[in-house]
């Protein structure tokens, strides 16, 4: 085994610490900046839903200045925001290289994603339950918690695998800035020094941490439906006719 | 009978781009306690928003709203005031509303659904299960506590629909086109169910649908809507028996067997064939009359023939109304004596034909 790895995938053996290492900085700049742009967004998401025109607590000048950050830093290609932030990033976390500095930049690339994600999910949430829900007497809190939230779970998983896995494509990019991670070691061991077996194991273990990111969103996102619980009791109604005949 | 929900000078317009609608002009209603009030009206004819306003799902432009007494809207100095956020929420718990699509939390149970308006009211978890499970009895529906409503059929979906409107004890059920868009079965078992729960509980019912039939069926009372204003109100019976506009004449028709007199016409069906002095004419009996034997009376002493065409009785609210499409004919002396004694005897006519020389 240890000499086919030998064979295969000489290079990365000799560099198996900063690859390791890599695979941690990769792991800690996805998880740091997913949780807090994954509650970010939900709230930006959640306040540009109700601010809209028509929404439960329409407020235009709310919605407007959102509305129009959002577009900005959506229209930004991630490698110019990543330099275009180095000031900012450096004045609020004291650094603007490694895992610390490029938090800063991936959260600014994955807010207004995510955000306009769960915008879109939360607008598949039929009117007539808020209108429901608000003749019930449900105020505004319980709206967004007890409806828009609650019914659209399958919907808001499904946004969040998406902006997941673009979040690992944007990990690897910040490695072009001296990030860190399985970018900057494809980049820098790999691509400079021409080990082609660096950069082909980079991918590959990109590949299965996406393929397992969306695994258990596709998972989660089933699961949470009732749609395909429906589904399994139509299945069952079949069997018990078929048996019949 | 108290004053359940009372609308003063109600108006609502619509501001759009391709000008402005009125969809409600100047209503003004009084709906008493345990009554089922019927709202009729085509759609875009104001009735949806009307309903509401009651709740004020929709904020008026002005007008005042009453219900249960609590104001819900005034006019002070030709200005609209609003209750406040956190009263007009308690209030909304009184009033309980369905809608055509039922509007159930897809990812929730029966159970869950039921429970949406118990919660985080300060009751136990075993109160309101004991609360949901009562109100499923309630709907006939205590086998279903733990579907989906992806499971249910429209009428059962209703019934829990009907379950979480009557969560909180409310003194008002509003029913937005709550049948529309269920078939003629499940359509039957709703009205009869909101017509026990009105005997049963004695709350108010307000209700608006496209559909006479489901006045006839159900409501006491009920007020036909066209272009935002109530054209016309009053008890059911009296709507069917003297209608006034129109608008009301062409539904009561669409709910009526009677309204085939209008493709024999445009046939020319023999059956409806007048001789020279005779009469095509519809004749309303009502409860005053509906039981006398006047027709084979004229016809013996006014030695006049009557063939009748189509005839139908309506039981409303337990009270008869006869109506007749019948041919008259005779020597014209004889036909006019012959309707001026069904006149003096109470029955309405409208002339529908002059017999013509043929």
């Amino acid at each position: 085994m240890a000499e086919l790895l030998e064979k295969l995938i000489p290079n990365v053996l000799d560099y198996q610490d900063k690859f390791f290492t890599a695979c941690v900085a990769t792991l800690q700049m996805f998880v740091i900046s997913g949780v807090i742009s994954f509650f970010l967004g939900l709230i930006v998401g959640v306040i540009l839903t109700v601010t809209k025109k028509d929404g439960i607590a329409e407020n235009k000048i709310v919605f407007s200045i959102i509305d129009i950050f959002i577009n900005i830093f959506r229209s930004i290609p991630f490698i110019i925001l990543l330099i275009f932030l180095i000031p900012f990033t450096r004045a609020i976390v004291g650094t603007a290289i490694g895992v610390t500095g490029a938090i800063v930049p991936l959260i600014f690339g994955t807010v207004p994603f995510f955000a306009r994600q769960v915008e879109t999910a939360l607008a598949n949430v039929d009117p007539g339950k808020i209108e429901a829900a608000r003749s019930m007497g449900s105020g505004p809190i319980a709206l967004i918690f007890r409806v828009y939230l609650h019914e659209a779970v399958p919907e808001l998983i499904r946004v969040t695998t998406i902006t997941a896995i673009s979040l690992v494509g944007l990990t690897a990019m910040a490695g072009a800035v001296g990030a860190g991670g399985l970018g900057s070691f494809a980049i820098s061991y790999g691509q400079n020094q021409f080990h082609q077996d660096i950069v082909n194991v980079c991918v590959i273990v990109l590949l299965i941490f996406v393929c397992i990111l969306q695994g258990i969103g596709s998972f989660l996102a089933k699961k949470t439906t009732n749609r395909s619980l429906f589904k399994k009791i139509e299945k069952q109604a079949k069997i018990t006719e078929n048996e019949k005949k | 009978m108290n004053t359940m929900i009372e609308i003063h000078a109600l108006n609502k317009t619509y501001h759009s781009k391709s000008g402005d609608v009125d969809a409600v002009k100047n209503v003004n209603l009084t709906i008493c306690e345990g009554e089922i009030y019927g709202v009729i009206g085509y759609s875009g004819a104001g009735k949806s928003s009307l309903i509401r306003c009651i709740n004020l799902l929709e904020l008026p432009d002005s007008g005042s709203i009453t219900v249960g007494g609590e104001k819900l809207t005034w006019m002070e100095n030709d200005t609209m005031k609003v209750i406040k956020n956190k009263d007009l929420n308690r209030v909304r718990r009184g009033i309980g509303m369905i809608f055509q699509h039922f509007n159930l939390l897809d990812r929730s149970t029966v159970f869950e659904n039921i429970a949406y308006p118990l919660k985080y009211m300060g009751l136990s978890k075993a109160q309101i299960h004991n609360r949901v499970v009562e109100l499923l009895e309630l709907v006939d529906l205590s086998d279903k506590i733990n579907s989906y409503p992806s499971q249910l059929s429209g009428g059962q979906k209703q019934r829990v629909a009907i379950a979480r409107a009557l969560a909180n004890n409310p003194k008002v059920l509003l029913s937005d086109e709550a049948t529309s868009a269920l078939d003629p079965d499940a359509t039957e078992s709703i009205l009869s169910l909101l017509k026990q729960l009105n005997r049963k509980l004695g709350i108010t019912i307000v209700l608006i649908t496209h559909e006479m039939a489901v006045i006839k069926r159900v409501c006491h009372k009920v007020a036909v809507m066209e272009h935002g204003e109530v054209v016309e109100e009053g008890a059911v019976y009296d709507i069917f028996a003297e209608p006034q506009k129109e608008i009301t004449k062409k539904f009561i028709n669409s709910a009526s067997p009677l309204n085939k007199i209008h493709s024999l016409i445009r046939k020319e069906s023999p059956l409806i064939q007048t001789k020279n002095g005779g009469l095509l004419l519809k004749l309303i009996f009502e409860k005053n009359c509906v039981g006398d034997a006047l027709i084979s009376e004229v016809s013996r002493k006014y030695n006049i023939d009557v063939n009748i065409v189509l005839a139908n009785i309506e039981i409303l609210k337990g009270e008869q109304l006869g109506s007749v499409i019948a041919v008259l004919n005779g020597s014209e002396k004889n036909v006019a004596e012959a309707t001026e004694y069904l006149k003096q005897k109470g029955v309405r006519m409208e002339v529908i034909e002059h017999g013509r020389a043929s």
